[in-house]
């Protein structure tokens, strides 16, 4: 129905708007067709002016060249005259006069002079003379001289001409006639300046027909079909228009006009598309703008009829919901209440009545109080209140009372009711009765609590999984090691997400079968990370979860840490295994001290096996070498601190003595009571035969079993307090057989060594118990006697001891004897020499043979004193780099008189006496002191000194070097470096790396001086634990000249690189020194060619502004391969040193003359130049070397022959060549020519 | 007789020397004149409109310029193309400002300034012709050319055309009436000349060359042999050239489209 109305509105609006347009187009169409009647006849009227325009100015200018050729008359003709004429005068292009025969006499243009022209041509035609301006047929071309006539059919347009003729009667009444070429241009310009080709186009006709111009291109000259119609017209007027269509279909308006005087008709066609453009624009305007006006009316109209037609839809659709909207209300399943803005009830629904029990008659005119059950807080109410009177819309809980007086709980939606203006109407109240949920709420949220509250309080982990492995919610303790504040945070999180990588993979991939096979894993155990990262285990069981279709929806496990478990059965196994399977001996006893387990070591050392000694006493092990009060201070020490160390003699089962070293432990329970003891043993049986081997290796000579050096020094520092304590003497004799040499040379040294063995037990028989015989080495013996009264009482025992030594012994088949020297002092007196078998008592103040080296002594000791000793200090660097590495310090005696000496000239002469080691000492100390004021002024140079042998030797070195150290703080140990002479440490292999282990211990290393003098065999090297090799100068100052020196040198560096050692090299006098040695491999370096010794004082500006050698720098090493080249040109270097001698006269000359035959040409022509061959450099090596093998056989002949100072000038060349050819061979080396260039 | 001529050459020859001597700066200053030749008939450089008899153009300009920079008065000298080079040796002006062509004919008789304008030669027809529509339509057989004697059309045409007549008038109004009067089709002249007949005619119609014809630079003209003179010249261009004065001139007749690039 709604339909149909709505389509009746539509039509009736529809008409009326047709016939509105209609009308209006109607009227429209009418005005426009007037307008264009007057448009037609404004352009007719507008040809016809412009025509009679053209035709007065047309007419005007033949009236002026009329006049012209008149004018002949009066006037001589001659040609300048005629052109004269033509002056200002541009529509004629020449004058002409004719002679006799109408040919031209007489012209503008002397080309026309003899040209015809036929009177019949002209119009109007005359055959007597005619006072008047007669005009011919149009000309093409540009003169009379060169006119064509044109065909009947008409021309192209091109240069033309309009002829013209008059007579003119002469003064003396006779005739003659002019003619001139009227320029048809002219007017041709002219009329185009008046009418664009667009607008139309101007025509001239000769009167009788043909076109003579045409301001249109396209129309052709000579034709007269374009006139025929105004041919037609000029029979009936002069003038006249019409409208016409043209032979070209173009419709015009057409006005033409004949001359009043001449034979010319002008014609102007306008077009008519282009005159009514006008008319076409304003018809079209028009048409638009009505167009326009109708549709925007018609806009207008529509857009008021729509929303006429919407408004009244509205009102219809809004009738129709308002009833289905009341049907709603009636029938709604929630209770809905309607009141008035004061809250007065006006509407309930039959729901409201069923829910509360009031009928709607009850409630009506009530306020919504009266089921209040008072419950809900006056706060809420007010609230509710102040949300609703603002307009917005109110949701929430009530908690009311019925008619019969029960309660229920209400979910309310209560909106404001507003009409078009805004002024509160009414208040609509919605309400569910929601009772029923609120009580299955509060079950659920009770049970959520508990579960919740189990979370957060268990010690496992548990955890409930979605299907994705993703956490719906888990236990706190889960949260905690994985690093989350709360376990609601990782609520959807992925183990990936949530535990370290390795442990996440386990635990997620043993999930998967869960989900996929719906069977639980149960206490698997696994690896996790607690809190604080420490790697620990669970044990986990994971049960599916299913949906009510029976598939797996999730999972939830529990996981249990069982890290303590786990790792005291670790520690448990870890026991058992070392237990059964360590090195030492282990028993162990109960309290009672009775054996309740052994391991297998303990069956190894002891051969008890684990079956005979269970249940025992350990005492069965003992071997009764220990004392009671041994055992007694065990037990002490065992019940006072738990545990007792040390070592026990045991006895094995089979009743041999062994030496243990033994650990027991009292093992003691929680409550402090002991409960086991623990005993472990290793055998060190073994090591104590070696110590005593070693003890007597130490102290006892090797040969004679008597004690040695050092174990004499012991007995005689114990014999001297002991004497010292007693007030008692003490005898040291001083005993070397004599003869000893002869024998040994006589019969070897198999039977000087039976002597020496045979006497030395004689001797110590000779001597009570407890003095002491020595030997010293050789044939040197000491005795030292204890108990001296006075000196006397030495006497007999000198005299035995004298006797034993000469007593002849027996040697396979020989008898030896010898007879023995003794020397013996008395403590406190000094000893000295005796002569042949007897002795000789003596004090050191009463010697004077050795007076003179006395008094030297004495005054090096003064020059101590004077301090006329210091130190200078000689650099050492790495070449390569360029760094300063250390100082050598360098003894110099500033003497009064003799001026600065060198070491050479004092050192000697204390070599054998202590006070070398009081200088040796001063040195140390003074280094200590110049290098803690250096570390003091910010240079930290480390410093080497040299060590005397016998200052290494003196057996408190090392206490003695520590309180030197001590005494310089400022000084670091590890910046002093002692430099011990190679001969003196392999003097005393044993002792001297004993020192060294020793001093390394405080950081002071050492260094083996004038490396490669003393034979060091790799043994030995091997066995001192010197950190650096100090190449001897000798071999670094001939490695250039001497093969075998650069072998050696090369031999020493490798040797220290396979060692370790680091190596510095000595004696670097040159650039090349220093070139060649960083070619081998050795960077460290000192001597004169870096500095020579200096003050202290120098040093530090000397480091400043030193610079190593530019060629040093980035000089590499060579590789294996190229060693031989070194080689080669240090052989060529022999070479040249053999022939330059045998020039000199010095030595015969042995080498090969042949450039093949010597060392540097078998070098040449060997296998292993191939890898320089192709270098440019190798040829010139070759062509040089043949060079100086020739100059040298030249040489050599010179010298032969006598002449000597010829073959001596040739030297030179010969060393210029040496020199060229070393070059050339640096350059076959790698990198060589960028370290050239650098 | 002889004799006589003898005398009256070297008399003019040693005042011509005098005067050289003396030099054309101290000379012109001496007189408080200078004396500019024009050619009253160059439309846009030296024009004089018959109707007020008023002198216009940019070389008018200049010259008033150039006066004002001397100090002197200014005298207008009128002079032709075919005069040219008669009335400057002769010494009738001191210097010739109508835009000449330099040609190396006058640059062997005269002395020029750095030219400041640089024009190709355009060609003037009918409007009514119908022979030439394209300037490749002028050199061809029939058609008849016009030049004035004198410009310096008269040898670049003389030399150019191969088909084409050339038809040489005496006066420059001559070529133009030959050709509105159609004995000739076009005649030849340069862009200021060409822009007074489109201006100033109904008839005429401007036939371009399609490419560069031929190039013409123009400048000022004066007697060879005084540097001191010509040394003045130049100053005074090119302070004008440098003060804006010269573009000024050259813009307030509408001539930018040939001025020099400089």
């Amino acid at each position: 129905m709604l339909i149909k109305r709505g389509f009746s509105r539509r039509s009736t609006f529809a008409l009326v708007a047709l016939s509105v347009a209609l009308s209006a187009f109607a009227a429209t169409a009418y005005g426009l067709w007037q307008l264009r009647v007057a448009r037609i006849d404004s352009q007719l009227e507008s040809a016809a002016m412009i025509v009679r325009a053209l035709e007065d100015h047309l007419t005007q200018n033949f009236n002026v060249i009329d006049r012209t050729l008149a004018n002949i008359a009066d006037q001589p003709i001659s040609n300048p005259r005629l052109s004269r004429l033509l002056h200002q005068a541009p529509y004629l292009r020449s004058v002409v006069v004719l002679g006799p025969g109408d040919v031209v006499s007489a012209s503008s243009n002397p080309a026309n002079i003899g040209v015809r022209l036929s009177r019949n041509d002209f119009l109007p035609q005359a055959e007597a003379p005619l006072d008047m301006l007669r005009v011919g047929r149009l000309r093409l071309g540009r003169d009379f001289h060169a006119a064509r006539e044109i065909s009947p059919g008409g021309v192209a347009q091109s240069i033309s001409f309009i002829p013209v003729e008059r007579d003119v009667q002469l003064p003396d009444a006779s005739w003659v006639t002019a003619a001139a070429a009227v320029n048809s241009d002219y007017f041709l310009n002219f009329y185009s300046n008046h009418i664009a080709a667009a607008e139309g186009k101007v025509q001239l006709l000769r009167y009788d027909g043909p076109l003579l111009l045409c301001s249109d291109e396209g129309d052709r000259l000579g034709s007269d079909t374009a006139s025929r119609t105004i041919q037609t017209r000029l029979q009936q007027s002069e003038a006249g228009r019409f409208e016409q269509n043209l032979s070209d279909g173009r419709a015009v308006f057409t006005a033409y006009r004949a001359s009043r005087v001449y034979p010319f008709v002008l014609v102007v066609h306008l077009d008519k598309t282009h005159g009514l453009a006008a008319w076409r624009d304003t018809a079209v305007n028009t048409l638009l703008t009505v167009s326009a006006v109708l549709l925007a009316a018609f806009a207008l109209a529509s857009i008021y009829f729509i929303r006429f037609e919407r408004s009244a839809r509205a009102h219809e659709l809004a009738e129709e919901s308002l009833r289905t909207l009341s049907m709603a209300v009636q029938q709604s399943p929630v209770s809905i209440v309607i009141t008035d803005p004061d809250a007065v009830i006006q509407y309930v629904n039959p729901k409201f009545e069923s829910i509360t029990g009031f009928s709607a008659s009850e409630v009506i005119g009530k306020n919504p109080k009266v089921l209040s059950s008072g419950e809900k807080s006056s706060v809420e109410y007010r609230d509710m209140w102040q949300a609703i009177t603002a307009g917005q819309i109110w949701k929430g809980e009530f908690h009311n009372r019925r008619k019969d007086g029960t309660l229920f709980w209400e979910m309310a939606s209560i909106s404001p009711v507003f009409d078009a203006q805004g002024t509160l109407q009414h208040f609509v109240a919605v309400k569910e009765d929601i009772t029923e949920r609120k009580l299955a709420d509060e079950k659920i949220s009770e049970l959520n609590r508990d579960f919740v509250s189990f979370l957060e309080n268990t010690s496992d982990f548990v955890y409930f999984k979605d299907n994705n492995s993703r956490f719906r919610f888990c236990s706190q303790t889960l949260a905690d090691i994985t690093g989350h504040a709360s376990w609601r945070d990782m609520i959807g999180k992925h183990d990936l997400e949530v535990f370290p990588p390795d442990t996440a993979q386990i635990y997620f991939q043993e999930e998967l079968p869960v989900f996929e096979t719906g069977q639980p894993i149960l206490g698997k155990t696994d690896p996790y990370f607690d809190a604080a990262g420490n790697p620990g285990w669970v044990n986990t069981s994971k049960w599916p979860l299913f949906d009510e279709a029976g598939q797996v929806t999730g999972l939830f496990g529990i996981s249990r840490d069982v890290t303590e478990r786990i790792r005291s059965m670790e520690s448990l196994q870890l026991a058992a295994s070392v237990f059964t399977h360590a090195r030492e001996g282990i028993m162990i006893t109960n309290a009672a001290g009775e054996i309740i387990d052994v391991n297998e070591a303990f069956t190894r050392i002891t051969s008890y096996s684990k079956e005979d000694v269970l249940g025992r006493n350990p005492r069965l092990l003992n071997s009764g070498r220990q004392v009671k009060a041994f055992y007694e201070a065990l037990w002490r020490d065992l019940i006072e601190y738990g545990y007792w160390y040390g070592e026990v003699w045991n006895r094995r089962k089979s009743g041999e003595v062994y030496a243990v070293m033994q650990t027991i432990s009292a093992v003691r329970d929680g409550s402090g009571q002991v409960r086991h003891y623990l005993a472990l043993f290793s055998d060190i049986t073994p090591m104590k035969e070696h110590e005593r081997q070693l003890e007597q290796i130490a102290h006892f000579d090797a040969l004679t079993q008597l004690p040695n050096r050092v174990l004499l020094a012991d007995r005689l520092l114990q014999a001297m307090s002991q004497a010292h304590r007693r007030g008692q003497r003490l005898a040291v004799a001083y005993l070397d057989l004599d003869g000893f040499k002869t024998i040994n040379d006589t019969y070897g040294h198999d039977a000087g060594d039976q002597l020496l063995i045979t006497l030395s037990a004689r001797m110590k028989a000779a001597l009570r118990e407890g003095d002491t015989l020595a030997r010293l080495g050789g044939d040197e013996f000491v005795a030292v006697l204890l108990d001296l009264a006075d000196i006397s009482a030495s006497l007999p025992m000198l005299a035995r001891l004298l006797a034993a030594a000469a007593q002849p012994v027996h040697v396979g088949a020989h008898v030896l004897q010898v007879s023995a020297s003794l020397g013996v002092t008395f403590f406190p007196y000094q000893a000295k020499l005796a002569g042949k078998n007897r002795y000789y008592v003596f004090d050191a103040d009463q010697d004077r043979s050795l007076r003179g080296y006395h008094e030297s002594l004495e005054r090096i000791r003064l020059a101590m004193q004077r301090h006329e000793f210091e130190l200078f200090y000689q650099p050492k660097v790495n070449m390569r780099t360029g760094r300063v590495v250390g100082a050598e310090a360098l003894i110099r005696w500033r003497h009064p008189d003799q001026g600065l000496l060198l070491p050479a000239a004092f050192l000697p002469v204390i070599e054998d006496h202590p006070l070398a080691v009081e200088l040796g000492e001063w040195v140390i100390a003074s280094a200590l002191a110049q290098m803690a004021a250096w570390r003091a002024a910010g240079l930290d140079i480390p410093v080497s000194v040299n060590l005397s042998a016998r200052q290494l030797q003196q057996a408190d070195f090392v206490l003695r070097l520590r309180a030197l150290l001590a005494a310089q703080p400022d000084a670091r140990a590890g910046d002093l470096e002692l430099e011990v002479l190679e001969t003196s440490a392999l003097d005393d292999l044993v002792h001297v790396s004993q020192v060294i282990e020793a001093c390394l211990e405080f950081d002071v290393r050492f260094a083996l001086d004038d490396f490669g003098t003393g034979y060091s065999s790799l043994a030995y090297l091997k066995r001192l634990p010197v950190a650096m090799l100090k190449i001897d100068q000798s071999f670094v100052r001939d490695m250039l000249s001497d093969p075998d020196d650069l072998a050696i040198l090369q031999g020493i560096i490798g040797l220290a690189a396979a060692f370790r050692r680091q190596i510095i090299a000595e004696g670097v006098e040159t650039v090349v020194h220093g070139e060649m040695l960083l070619r081998l491999g050795c960077e460290l370096a000192q001597g004169f060619g870096i500095a020579r010794p200096m003050p202290a004082s120098d040093l530090p500006d000397w480091i400043t502004s030193w610079r190593p050698d530019a060629s040093w720098a980035n000089k590499p090493a060579v590789c294996r391969d190229d060693l031989a080249l070194l080689f080669t040109g240090v052989e060529h270097q022999a070479w040249i040193v053999a022939i330059e001698r045998r020039i000199k006269g010095e030595r015969d000359f042995s080498q090969p003359i042949d450039p093949n035959a010597c060392n540097f040409g078998l070098w040449l022509n060997s296998q292993s130049v191939g890898r320089y061959s192709a270098l440019p450099a190798f040829q010139s090596v070759v062509t040089v070397h043949q060079e100086i093998h020739r100059l040298a056989a030249s040489l050599l002949e010179l010298h032969a022959s006598g002449e000597h100072q010829q073959a001596l000038a040739g030297l030179d060349k010969l060393h210029q060549l040496r020199d060229a050819l070393l070059e050339e061979l640096k350059r076959l080396l790698p990198n060589a020519e960028s370290s050239e260039d650098t | 007789m002889t004799r006589l001529f003898q005398t009256l050459l070297l008399t003019f020859l040693v005042t011509a020397s005098d005067l050289a001597q003396a030099g054309r700066l101290e000379r012109v200053l001496g007189a408080g004149e200078v004396r500019v030749c024009i050619w009253p008939d160059y439309y846009g450089i030296s024009y004089r409109n018959p109707k007020t008899q008023q002198l216009s153009g940019i070389d008018v300009d200049m010259a008033q310029l150039l006066a004002r920079d001397l100090g002197v008065k200014l005298r207008f000298i009128d002079s032709s193309f075919a005069r040219l080079i008669e009335d400057v040796t002769k010494d009738r002006c001191d210097i010739a400002m109508f835009a000449i062509g330099i040609t190396p004919q006058r640059a062997n008789k005269l002395r020029f300034t750095r030219p400041h304008l640089v024009s190709d030669i355009f060609a003037i027809t009918s409007k009514s012709n119908r022979l030439i529509k394209t300037w490749d339509d002028i050199d061809q057989p029939g058609v008849v050319v016009a030049v004035a004697k004198g410009t310096l059309h008269e040898p670049v045409m003389r030399e150019k055309l191969k088909r084409a007549t050339l038809l040489v008038t005496t006066t420059t109004q001559g070529r133009e009436q030959e050709v509105e009067a159609g004995r000739a089709d076009v005649f030849m002249t340069d862009f200021p000349f060409s822009r007074r007949m489109l201006e100033t005619t109904d008839w005429a119609r401007l036939v371009a060359p399609t490419k560069t014809y031929h190039l013409t630079r123009y400048a000022y003209a004066m007697q060879r042999g005084d540097d001191a003179w010509h040394a003045r010249i130049e100053r005074f261009l090119s302070d004008a050239r440098r003060n804006g004065q010269l573009l000024a001139a050259i813009k307030r007749h509408k001539l930018d489209p040939i001025a020099t690039q400089d």
